[in-house]
């Protein structure tokens, strides 16, 4: 019996991958009721997806090393909160190493406005893998827009501006425990309009954010053109136009 | 100068309050069982404004949560609850409240406005599903207010107010909590023994909401009917509840039939076979 030669799996250089990216394993937790509704899961390779049931007496080891992902988190999300708020209501996914344990995670719940999905806890240990995963609980639930809360310090909004055009519902967000976070709303695949005003945040300026976020209460609508980088400067337009996750 | 003691009835100055994204109109019952949710006490989850009411939340939630070994982080009231979902409560206004009450709750003298004294939070799963994952009242910890069926007349209102139809919910086999559940109608078991939460001695239900669960928990009329039960479980017995795991993970279907069954140092859940 002849052994082929190991080859390295190699990304395509350009355009998006196949659902389930052929050169990762992924997982996916959630309840046996919520399978039949997520319109994407159909096409992955059921031999890449690991799907488990939250409620199963089985999944006990699995969901350790779920939780795991987030233990080393200064606040970890408590494991209750990933069971009711997202196992529950929604998805937690994230993709698998060689050895099939998780190595990223992003949990997800749909919210009051139909096709939306609120994602929470995005962990994984490199940009390209936090993209990967990002896009995969998009093309698991195929939604009309995602929202996200993200802090600007270290915060994920370059990886949601990734996936399409990123609009700010929250400039500031006393609710939230740190304030000085933005809530975005994604709307995947979209293009972000252009031509209107461009304006730039110094997003460690408290008083910058609570200028803006008065202006998003008083009616103005904000896409994101660039994530605050190593600066804190945060690049948002001026914007009437509609998002197709709107209609 | 000390306050005037709780002379009045208290449950009759209580108001309801909802904390959401959106305009709740249309969506919601917004006077549910003929109670006026105002406009001013109906909180948009995403102004800055709305912070000083998570900060009473986090409050009511550390009183009552907190001693239960799970309080609610606070972004989870703002990305786990009332951005995706809703907070409905009860509140009372600060200048009723006795000294006591003020102080348990950490008013100080200017403290105005609304005060917390219960909320119901959920999320939804689907149209007209919603995960209820946070309960709490304040009765028991501020007993000189005499509130009376606090947590059940919130879950009631929460209920419709929300226009839920089914509700899943998960809790613990010894949590008080359970007598309020079970007010509502029978709980179907999705889980007896869950170790993807934190406590594995945690029960999965669902709830399919009635109108005669929603009148019961709010003291109107007798329970809704329920099967007879076949056996109790203890809420001790984590064996019984792993043996009652595997026969629902084997196509069984079981029900929480009625409240827990108190005896000296026991309690006993009773559950029914259903079809
Ligand atoms: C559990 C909790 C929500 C109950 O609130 P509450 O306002 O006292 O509840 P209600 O008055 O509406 O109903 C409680 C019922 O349970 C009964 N009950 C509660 N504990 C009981 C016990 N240990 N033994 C017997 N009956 C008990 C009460 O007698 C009452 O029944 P009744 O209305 O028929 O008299 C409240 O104590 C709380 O917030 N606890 C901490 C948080 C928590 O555990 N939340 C639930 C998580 S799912």
């Amino acid at each position: 019996m002849s052994r082929m030669p190991h080859t390295p799996p190699v990304p395509p250089e350009n355009g998006r991958e196949e659902p389930g990216f052929p050169f990762f394993r992924v997982y996916l937790l959630c309840t046996p009721e919520r399978v039949p509704l997520l319109p994407g899961l159909p096409a992955f390779d059921p031999n890449r997806i690991r799907v488990i049931d939250p409620r199963s007496l089985t999944s006990d080891l699995f969901v350790d090393a779920v939780n795991a992902v987030v233990s080393g988190d200064p606040k970890p999300v408590p494991r209750w909160a990933l069971y009711d708020c997202a196992e529950t209501t929604g998805v937690v996914v994230g993709c698998l190493d060689h050895r099939g344990l998780p190595v990223s995670l992003l949990a997800a719940t749909p919210t009051t406005v139909e096709g939306e999905w609120h994602t929470f806890t995005l962990r994984a240990h490199d940009p390209g893998l936090a993209i990967r995963t990002a896009r995969l609980m998009v093309d698991l639930t195929r939604p009309r827009a995602v929202t996200a809360v993200s802090p600007y310090r270290g915060g994920s909004i370059d990886v949601f501006t990734m996936l399409g055009r990123v609009m700010l519902v929250t400039a500031y967000t006393p609710a939230h425990s740190e304030p000085m976070s933005a809530t975005i709303r994604v709307h995947p695949g979209e293009e972000r309009p252009t031509g209107g005003e461009v304006l730039t945040v110094d997003t460690r300026r408290e008083e910058a954010l609570r200028r803006l976020q008065d202006e998003i209460e008083s009616g103005d609508r904000y896409d994101i053109a660039a994530g605050p980088g190593i600066d804190g400067l945060l690049s948002v337009e001026k914007t009437d136009a509609p998002s197709r996750g709107d209609a | 100068m000390p306050r005037a003691a709780a002379t009045r009835d208290m449950n009759t100055l209580l108001e309801p309050f909802l904390v959401t994204r959106g305009d709740p109109a249309g969506r919601y019952d917004l006077e549910p069982f003929g109670l006026t949710v105002s406009p001013g006490l109906c909180y948009e989850a995403t102004r800055s404004a709305t912070g000083a009411v998570i900060d009473r939340l986090v409050k009511l939630d550390s009183l009552t949560f907190g001693p239960e070994g799970m309080p609610m982080p606070r972004w989870m009231f703002y990305e786990l609850a009332a951005f995706p979902g809703a907070i409905f409560g009860f509140g009372l206004d600060a200048g009723v409240l006795p000294d006591a009450s003020r102080e348990r709750l950490g008013l100080g003298d200017g403290d105005r406005g609304l005060v917390p004294v219960s909320m119901y939070i959920a999320i939804p799963i689907m149209p007209r599903v919603w995960c209820g994952h946070n309960l709490a009242s304040l009765k028991r910890v501020l007993p000189e207010l005499g509130l009376r069926r606090l947590a059940s007349r919130t879950k009631a209102f929460a209920l419709r107010c929300l226009r839920c139809e089914q509700q899943i919910g998960a809790t613990q086999w010894d949590s008080d909590a359970l007598f309020v559940h079970a007010k509502f109608g029978v709980l179907e078991l999705l889980s007896a023994w869950t170790p993807a939460h934190e406590f594995p001695a945690t029960l999965t239900y669902r709830l399919d909401v009635t109108e005669a669960g929603l009148r019961h928990a709010l003291g109107e009329g007798g329970p809704p009917t329920a099967p007879p039960a076949d056996f109790e479980i203890d809420a001790d017995d984590h064996a019984a509840m792993r043996t009652l795991q595997t026969r629902i993970e084997a196509g069984e279907r079981f029900a929480i039939t009625g409240k827990p069954r108190v005896g000296e140092g026991t309690r006993r859940i009773p559950i029914a076979r259903i079809d």
